[in-house]
């Protein structure tokens, strides 16, 4: 599942360069490419929400150790649990309120205002999706610390508690 | 003041996650979330999904991510090393010598791109291994990339300078052109300050490279000549009429590829490698633009930054006094948001105060523009600092730290404008003659 | 004492934003303070393709909408951005008393109410090089931004592309767009002749803003409160249309007096286009069916 939503979030990158690179050409040669601005937009959202739970395993979203890091044991554990708790709560709430959103999109038959009238819910459905594998990929880091053990990301984001 | 009370519990919150360990982008959407949900009565859900969903989807954005893959293609190229062993020779007489790339490289960079955080991302991918396999001190290397990101902004092209353009209804291409002299400025500034930081502390130096003669100089620059190609034709293909400057991201990739390709380094694993590096580091920055953006929603809701300015409004302050005032209400606001949201939560309060206290708009574009750089770079909330950790995995206040000296430059910059206006409005009056 | 934020597109300078501010002055003092609206302008509670649906699904009570911008929703909006169909502001005005039932019904299903709605200055179109028929037009880079204008582009032989607003200065100077369509004041304010040179009055069509109001928060206000919305937003129309006059005239001096070369079109060119809009109102009808029909009829009246 991970490895699906990250590799979908890769192509969604290429997607916008080739949409980019498309309309640029396009217009040299004297084709019309409709909308791909629009669609290099909406490959934006659907990439960096895709790619949220595989970056978060793979340690790469951002935080600020520097209180954690001085702190030890059971208190350590504690708060980390509490975080990984809220962060949960946060990326479901985020997940359903982005489902309800494509929902509506999709039963309101919206679509972008260009020539092509792409469907939003589209899009927004992959958002939606990816906040989910996020949530996922949280509720997992939750278990490993509340069983004692170091969450998958934590070797990589250690760098700075050694300097 | 009610807000004001709003304003200081919502910081106290964003503190409390901050240090809680919770990550940036969700802390700020928790923030945004708390505030419209505790101190409003808006609904909460479905306008943090249409924030999010608007906020990113947007053409604007396009360039950011494809600049940070080029990065993490000419990364995994010879590109960058060629590029420092090419300029070392001569910059080994310049007091603070390779830590000037990371300046210039910015500032070049700088005229591809219109974005701090993209022009910081790319070029410190290629400058800090370099810089640091060569034992340059990290507080540099960090503050010269973050202060020099800055430069994205205020050389065109600039997004920020669209936004405020729009707003002011002010022709771009003059307000463009008001960035070049102010930009040059900066580079100045930092590069003079790298060289004094340099020749106090020669202990904290790598050594020198060997000396050149003028002939092994200009050999040794042979290695620069695919770089000089990139940016060459990156920039040949805005002002060649290929491309506009979102575009031009684009083509940048494709240069890259080509170049690794030409040097023998592409292959189909690197290729996929740093398509999935580009992939979760434009994904931790998108999110963070996501988070911000719920959060400068719910700052529009409770109407926190427009009651600040509208309160310095009132004070009637004489036109200096304004500009120290909004200096110090955007610094504290750019610490907590993003500075392009504090523009446009408060042009409409902040613009007709400027007009009637008799400042050019003009000119003031540029020192909003040198007060959101400063935001890019201060914490909690600095784009700069979020790119650079998670190029370097250090902590966001030891970033700070090392980006204070180019806050204050950048303060200083202020001044500098402030008491020598030309430096911004003379180019674009020669520009009407 | 009620509160209402409204959200709406366009920065405090453009005169829609004024008027819509305006307007929110005459709604708090008629009511007393009863209902306070505060405006959040230039896209900076949603951006301007997001604002109807907020405004239907409540999340806020009020905003503001180019009624074309949802063409794609229904064809109804379309009527709005047809090129050479209503040319003048007489006929804009017609144009939207005929369309105005079919937009309000269409409205009345999602929920919405429109309070009023007030014209840009007539769409001219700006070239690089002089134009004076329309097979000079031919092989031109056109900047097109939605169905109409790429399909104006399509049915006059110039090259549709896609250049965003901030883009246009430097899209023009380098030669990536050679012409476009807008109207006198976003040209002036875009300072239009550091980087073209001829303005042709063509007077494509008159696009309008319309203000929308969630109907449930309508619905929730007193009679009195309500009513004094509704007075103020009949003031606020004439007003705007008022504005949108002197706009015209204003900016299309603004942009002679900076060395363009502002000109009416030739016959030839006029005659060209025109003919272009009959295959344009041809078009939509047949979208827009009997609807459609029944606009046209009444507009024709
Ligand atoms: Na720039
Ligand atoms: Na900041």
């Amino acid at each position: 599942m991970f490895k699906f939503s990250a590799g979908l979030a890769a192509i969604f990158l290429v997607a916008i360069a080739l949409l980019i690179l498309a309309s640029s050409l396009g217009r040299f040669v004297g084709i019309a490419v409709h909308d791909a601005n629009e669609l290099a937009g909406f490959s934006l959202a659907a990439g960096t929400f895709l790619a949220l739970g595989p970056a978060l395993r793979a340690g790469t979203h951002i935080r600020v150790l520097i209180v954690l890091s001085h702190l030890k044991g059971g208190l350590r554990r504690g708060i980390e649990s509490i975080t990984l708790a809220a962060a949960s709560f946060l990326g479901g709430y985020f997940a359903y309120w982005m489902a309800v959103l494509a929902e509506e999109s999709f039963s309101y038959g919206d679509t972008s205002p260009g020539v092509l009238a792409f469907p939003l819910w589209i899009p927004q459905a992959a958002m939606a999706f990816g906040l989910i594998v996020f949530t996922i990929a949280m509720l997992e880091a939750l278990f490993d610390v509340a069983r004692g053990r170091a969450p998958g990301f934590a070797s990589r984001e250690t760098s700075e508690l050694t300097e | 003041m009610e807000v004001l009370e709003i304003g200081l519990i919502l910081m106290g919150l964003m503190f409390l996650f901050l240090g809680a360990g919770l990550w940036v982008a969700l802390s700020l959407f928790a923030v945004g979330v708390i505030g419209l949900e505790f101190f409003t009565s808006a609904q909460t859900g479905p306008i943090i999904a249409t924030t999010a969903w608007s906020g990113l989807a947007s053409w604007s954005l396009a360039p950011l991510p494809l600049f940070i893959w080029m990065g993490e293609i000419l990364f995994r190229s010879r590109l960058s090393e060629d590029m420092f062993t090419g300029l070392a020779p001569w910059l080994n007489k310049l007091p603070g010598r390779l830590l000037h790339v990371n300046i210039l490289g910015c500032g070049i960079f700088a005229a591809v791109s219109g974005s701090s955080a993209a022009t910081a991302a790319t070029i410190g991918r290629m400058s800090i291994p370099e810089l640091r396999k060569q034992g340059y001190a990290d507080r540099l290397i960090l503050g010269t990339l973050a202060g020099s990101g800055t430069l994205g902004l205020l050389i065109p092209p600039s997004i920020i300078l669209i936004v405020y353009g729009v707003s002011a209804e002010l022709s771009i291409a003059r307000l463009f052109i008001a960035g070049i002299l102010p930009g040059a400025m900066l580079i100045i500034l930092f590069m003079g300050f790298v060289m004094i930081w340099a020749t106090a502390n020669k202990d904290k130096m790598p050594p020198a490279g060997p000396d050149m003669g003028f002939m092994e100089k200009v050999r040794a620059s042979g290695r620069l000549i695919p770089v000089i190609v990139l940016i060459a034709s990156v920039i040949g293909s805005i002002y060649g009429g290929i491309a506009t400057p979102t575009e031009a991201a684009a083509f940048g990739v494709v240069g890259a590829l080509i170049l690794s390709a030409i040097s023998g380094s592409l292959n189909r694993a690197s290729f996929i490698d740093g398509l999935m590096g580009a992939t979760r580091t434009s994904c931790m920055i998108g999110f963070i633009l996501a988070g911000a953006a719920v959060l400068t929603v719910t700052m529009g809701f409770t109407g926190i930054p427009r009651e600040l300015a509208a309160w310095i409004a009132e004070m009637n302050l004489s036109p200096y006094a304004l500009l120290a005032a909004l200096t110090v209400f955007f610094i504290v606001l750019g610490c907590f948001l993003d500075g392009i949201s504090v523009v446009v939560l408060t042009t409409s309060v902040i613009l007709p105060m400027v007009q009637a206290a008799g400042i050019d708009l003009l000119w003031f574009g540029i020192y909003v523009v040198l007060v959101v750089e400063m935001s890019q770079i201060t914490p909690p909330v600095g784009f700069n600092l979020f790119v650079l950790q998670g190029l370097t995995g250090k902590n966001l206040f030891s970033i700070a730290r090392a980006s204070l000296p180019f806050f204050f430059l950048l303060l200083l910059a202020v001044l500098l404008i402030t008491v020598f206006p030309e430096i911004a409005t003379w180019l674009p009056q020669k520009m009407n003659g | 004492a009620e509160k209402w934020d409204m959200a709406t597109p366009y920065p405090d300078a453009t005169f829609h934003t004024q008027n819509i501010i305006e307007f929110a002055k005459d709604v708090k003092e008629a009511t007393g303070g009863e209902l306070d609206i505060t405006v959040h302008s230039g896209g900076s509670l949603f951006k301007h393709p997001d604002i109807k649906r907020s405004v239907q699904r409540g999340l806020v009570p009020a905003g503001e909408t180019l009624i074309s911008l949802l063409s794609n929703e229904d064809p109804v909006y379309g009527v709005d951005a047809i090129p050479f169909l209503a040319t003048s502001y007489d006929e804009a005005k017609k144009l939207w008393e005929a369309s105005r039932p079919a937009i309000e019904e269409k409205l009345a299903g999602d929920g919405l109410k429109v309070l009023y709605a007030v014209a840009w200055p007539a769409q001219g179109l700006y070239t690089a090089k002089p134009v004076s028929t329309v097979d000079d037009l031919k092989g031109m880079k056109f900047r097109a931004y939605n169905s109409a204008t790429s399909k104006l582009a399509d049915l006059t032989g110039m090259v549709g592309t896609q250049v965003e607003v901030p883009e246009i200065p430097t899209a023009f100077a380098t030669g990536i767009v050679e012409a476009m369509m807008t109207s006198p004041s976003t040209g002036a304010n875009s300072k239009a002749w550091d980087f073209v040179e001829n303005f042709y009055d063509v007077q494509a069509w008159l696009p309008k803003n319309m203000v929308i109001v969630n109907a449930k928060a309508f619905d929730g206000l007193s009679p009195e409160v309500q009513k004094a919305v509704m007075d103020a937003a009949a003031k606020a129309e004439t007003r705007g249309w008022e504005m949108s006059m002197a706009e015209t005239d204003a900016q299309k001096k603004v942009l002679a007096d900076n060395g363009m070369n502002v000109a009416a079109p030739s016959d030839e060119l006029k005659a060209g286009l025109a003919k272009v809009g009959e295959q344009m109102v041809a078009d939509w009808q047949a979208e827009a069916g009997d609807t459609g029909a029944a606009i046209i009829d009444a507009f024709k009246k």
